[in-house]
């Protein structure tokens, strides 16, 4: 009797502090060294405070690849990892396990979906039987994880984000170092239902590369430069209006918290062989840029790290993660805070070079219940991890718990 | 423990070689080297156990010495360079007759280019030779490889076919002319497509490794007279460059590189001794051209296709002068080194290099000291060209001989000046780089018996502003950089025994190589990626009328293969396995079998480079 009393006081101890301290488990791609074979999916295990290193291959018995490229959640039970050297797309279920894989998308970029289809953009000239001059975005069946439509985009196409049914796909040219072209500066808008070009928008700024963020109308894209003459530059796209704002500093990388953008910015130049940092706060409405992120103690620890890797704000509890890759040829490290800025767990040991990081959202798999009586203003993410409205009937995310909401408005 | 086998390689001191096998297949008669009692540790395989290995080139013999490590991607075409006491490849002068074989581009020499069959002997000297007559150039490696091109004894033709596995071909002609000159041809094409299997915990894979392929043709030729020798050497070749085996669902995506290479030098040396002076002149003319491809439609990485043109025009002399107990020698030398290149933003370049060196040596009583100064000056002539180099360093040598023993030591301090492809090549070249500087401590001895030559030597070593390549800070670029101390502390033993008909050698190697960069690192006191803590080698020759039969054999322990070393599982230990069986049928044929990784033991020396494997050839050899 007096044990069972005990247990579900700790019961309502754990519940209470998992509420508080609004933890979520995460995953993180480990890219590893190229050509090394060694890309590695890392797990922070909220609940118990642990990080697994080699959690892919330990649940599945076999190694992911060469040089994970970007991870994207397509619906609560399933995820996409652009293996990038492989040649493959892997498919893992929140739990890790594999569940199939696309090859048909090889040199492949970066992911973003729509919960049916899988969007990626590939640097190659070719996807199954179809050849392309430049680069090309390709469009995944998620039932059947196979290609049904491509369409050819400028060279060496980056980040790629979806708005209202349109793929926004920013181009670099990264490869004009070596090929017979120059670096690119256009954002290519994309129909996503027929995959046909509607029209290219002109940056003005060159080398579009890295990770690309999305708060709703907004993109935060970064432009390289070419590490010479021209200066690297963050560019704000306006989906809505195909405008765009160009701030003075890189934002190599970034993520956002559904408003504003957050991005830490290195700019090195072969003339000067020197670097500057750049950490700010973009808010795409008032097209203005603040210094540092969240606040002083987090900006801080940024400037104090070896080498920052990769930025990341968790959609559902506005956590902010960052990764230092250190020597780039030993493990990096996460370090995670809430927005006040208390840590979320000590600094974590990950593998080489870690970056591209998924907050998964509490139990993916239970829905905490029905909500048919809310408040319009409670931020709520649809399950892939973007902020929405709760205009139709169906599962989101809210307060780190997945519910089922009513459309009251009907 | 191994049971080992093969045929003698002599240490140090060149002994009059034994009656069983003072044949040569080639009947072309030796020249027998005088031993030379040098201060430095030092190895030399001689022609006719060059000849007795089964090898492709000179890495196959530089691998059996003592504190060496041969890095091998693996297959016929893949790169083949040394590494020695665990100082880097880029500080291992390889030295044909004395004169450096230079890439300025890139500051390696890839072993697999030439070849043994016009050698006199392979050596390799940890520090430098301590010789009158050195060329200033000859002090500036941290260790030293000899070549030693051999003169023919007799006029003669041989003709030789070789058919081997993975569609290995190797058609090999030599003309000789008594005392005076030869001309040595060789054909040689592989279709690589080697099979290569990885089992571990986490895979399963099976595979066959594509576009390995290479075919190369090399005609070089040497006249002698006098003090005077003329050698040149062309070399062209086409090859598959594979990249490392990384996960794949399949073969049907590929990342497609090719390379064409084109080397072309002439060198003209001449060395006369005047009573107590002694005089060295060298001239040399250096050509190498290099075609890289990979914009073949199916190549699904970037197409690239660029060009580069190397020159390199070289001038040394040398002096010296003995004065009863004392020696002194001077040198001075000269170069000029040029890159054109069609890769964007990577400007023409010329490189003048002057070295310049001061020796004195002191003989008596046992006693052998040598101390030497070398002033190196170094600048690039280009758009936005780095500093200028000049620089000082030293080295000094000593050893001490009685009865059948000889105890030694050195001291050595050099750099490495970073290559041009370290300081301009576009996207990734920093002009900012300094040298990296190698220095040295070694302590040792040999001991010379009948039948017995045994060597042993203490080093510790340190390898200071390592020049690398990392990424930059969050820019998705990789740039050089000089990040980086390591310091190898190690023992390098040897062993040769030579009863009757029979020749053993045994080597080991003991290394303890550490990363000191930075003691906030994870990494820090770790071993350093791919250097081994224990490698064996035993070398069995057995001669017995016209058979002669060798057996080799080499242990390297496990390596790690990432800075942090409890990240990743290390390379397992492997064992490799060599053997060759000759037989000369009336005079005139030699028919050959060989039969290297005899129990096809499957290894990597780079993590992801699958090595062949078991392998078989079958030479067929004509004397005219």
């Amino acid at each position: 009797m007096k044990t069972k009393f005990l247990f579900i006081i700790l019961f309502f101890i754990s519940y209470f502090f998992s509420e508080v301290s609004a933890q979520e488990n995460l995953i993180i791609c480990n890219e590893g060294i190229w050509q090394s074979d060694n890309g590695r999916l890392s797990y922070y295990n909220a609940q118990n405070g642990t990080m697994t290193n080699d959690w892919f291959r330990s649940i599945n018995g076999i190694k992911l690849g060469d040089t994970p490229n970007d991870i994207q959640m397509i619906n609560d039970t399933l995820i996409a990892i652009a293996i990038n050297w492989s040649n493959i797309i892997q498919y893992i279920h929140p739990d890790g396990t594999a569940c199939g894989a696309t090859e048909n998308v090889p040199n492949n970029r970066k992911l973003c979906s729509d919960g049916k289809f899988l969007y990626v953009t590939s640097y190659a000239h070719i996807c199954g039987n179809q050849t392309f001059t430049k680069g090309y975005v390709a469009k995944i069946d998620i039932k059947t994880k196979n290609v049904v439509s491509t369409c050819e985009v400028g060279w060496e196409p980056e980040g790629i984000c979806l708005y209202k049914g349109k793929l926004y796909v920013a181009n670099s040219g990264g490869y004009a170092f070596t090929e017979n072209h120059e670096y690119e500066t256009t954002i290519d808008i994309v129909d996503a239902e027929t995959m046909t070009l509607l029209r290219s928008v002109d940056t003005h700024c060159i080398n579009l590369y890295g990770n690309m963020s999305q708060a709703g109308q907004y993109l935060c894209v970064n432009s390289c430069g070419d590490y010479y003459e021209q200066s690297p530059k963050t560019i704000i796209f306006d989906c809505e209006t195909e405008t765009y704002t160009i701030f003075d500093f890189p934002s190599t990388s970034n993520s956002t918290d559904g408003n504003l953008f957050y991005t830490i910015g290195s700019e090195f130049s072969y003339l000067t062989n020197e670097y500057v940092y750049h950490i700010y706060t973009i808010d795409p409405v008032t097209k203005t840029a603040t210094y540092g992120v969240y606040n002083d103690a987090i900006t801080q620890k940024i400037t104090q790290m070896v080498s920052p890797y990769d930025l990341y704000i968790s959609p559902y509890t506005n956590n902010i993660y960052i990764t230092d890759a250190k020597s780039y040829a030993s493990s990096g490290y996460i370090y995670g805070y809430t927005k006040n800025g208390t840590e979320v767990f000590s600094p974590q040991k990950l593998y080489v070079n870690p970056a591209h990081i998924l907050a998964l959202p509490d139990k993916t798999t239970k829905i905490h219940h029905i909500n048919n009586d809310y408040d319009d203003s409670e931020t709520v993410y649809n399950l892939y991890g973007y902020k929405t409205q709760t205009t139709k009937t169906g599962i989101y995310i809210s307060k780190n718990r997945k519910k089922y909401f009513i459309n009251k408005h009907n | 423990m191994i049971i080992v086998v093969l045929m003698s390689l002599f240490l140090n001191n060149e002994v009059e070689a034994q009656t069983a096998l003072s044949d040569s297949i080639y009947e072309l008669n030796e020249v027998v080297i005088k031993g030379i009692k040098t201060v430095t540790p030092n190895q030399t395989i001689s022609r006719k156990h060059l000849e007795a290995l089964p090898s492709n080139s000179i890495a196959d013999a530089l691998k059996y010495m003592a504190g060496v490590q041969i890095k091998d991607y693996g297959g016929l075409g893949g790169q083949k360079t040394i590494n020695v006491r665990s100082l880097g490849s880029q500080h291992v002068g390889v030295y044909l007759d004395g004169v450096r074989i230079t890439n300025v581009q890139n500051g390696t020499v890839d072993l697999g280019k030439f070849s043994l069959s016009t050698l006199e002997s392979v050596s390799l000297f940890n520090a430098n030779k301590a010789e009158m007559l050195m060329t200033a150039s000859e002090y500036s490696s941290a260790s030293t490889v000899y070549l030693k091109t051999h003169r023919p004894d007799s006029t003669g033709f041989m003709a030789s076919y070789s058919n081997g596995s993975f569609g290995t071909h190797k058609i090999n002609a030599l003309f000789t002319y008594k005392k005076s000159a030869f001309i040595d041809a060789s054909f040689t094409h592989s279709d690589g497509d080697y099979p290569f299997e990885y089992h571990t915990e986490y895979e399963d894979t099976i595979g066959t490794r594509r576009n390995s392929d290479i075919t190369m043709f090399r005609i070089e030729g040497c006249a002698f007279y006098k003090g005077w020798q003329w050698h040149t050497y062309f070399f062209n070749s086409k090859r598959g460059l594979p990249g490392g085996v990384v996960r794949r669902l399949s073969d049907k995506y590929t990342d497609v590189g090719r390379e064409w290479d084109r080397n072309f030098f002439s060198q003209l040396t001449w060395r006369e001794q005047y009573g107590n002076m002694g005089l060295r002149a060298i001239m040399k003319y250096t050509n190498d051209y290099l075609h890289y491809r990979s914009d073949y439609p199916e190549n699904i990485s970037a197409h690239a296709n660029n060009k580069y043109h190397q020159q390199d025009l070289y001038g040394a002399a040398a002096a010296s002068y003995k004065y009863k107990d004392f020696g002194l020698s001077a040198s001075t030398d000269f170069r000029w080194a040029d890159l054109t290149n069609d890769v964007k933003n990577f400007h023409y370049v010329y490189r003048l290099d002057s070295k310049s060196s001061l020796s004195a040596f002191y003989n008596k009583k046992g006693w052998n000291i040598n101390a030497s100064l070398l002033y190196s000056d170094i600048s690039d002539h280009t758009n936005r060209k780095g500093k200028s180099l000049n620089k000082f360093t030293w080295n000094a040598l000593a050893s001490y001989s009685f009865g059948n023993w000889q105890l030694r030591s050195f001291y050595k301090t050099v750099f490495r000046a970073p290559t041009l492809n370290d300081l301009y090549y576009t996207l990734v070249g920093n002009r900012n780089l300094k040298p990296e500087y190698t220095k040295q401590f070694d302590l040792g001895f040999s001991y010379d018996h009948k039948w017995l030559n045994l060597q042993a030597d203490w080093y510790y070593n340190r390898v200071e502003d390592r020049i690398v390549c990392l990424p930059l800070k969050g820019t998705y670029q990789w740039t050089m950089l000089n990040y980086g101390y390591t310091r190898c502390m190690g023992v390098d033993v040897t062993a040769n025994f030579n009863i009757k008909n029979h020749a053993l050698l045994l080597t080991t190697t003991y290394q303890d190589d550490r990363n000191r960069t930075d003691k906030n690192e994870d990494s820090y006191n770790d071993y350093i990626a791919y250097s081994p803590k224990w490698s064996l080698t035993a070398v069995y020759t057995f001669k017995y009328k016209n058979l002669t039969t060798s057996l080799s054999h080499m242990f390297v322990d496990k390596r790690y293969w990432t800075a942090e070393n409890e990240i990743e599982e290390p390379l397992p230990a492997y064992n490799c396995t060599d053997l060759k069986i000759g037989v000369r049928i009336k005079k005139k044929y030699t028919a050959e079998f060989e039969c290297q990784d005899l129990f096809d033991s499957r290894y990597e020396i780079i993590q992801r480079w699958p090595m062949p494997g078991r392998r078989y050839a079958m030479t067929l050899k004509c004397v005219l």
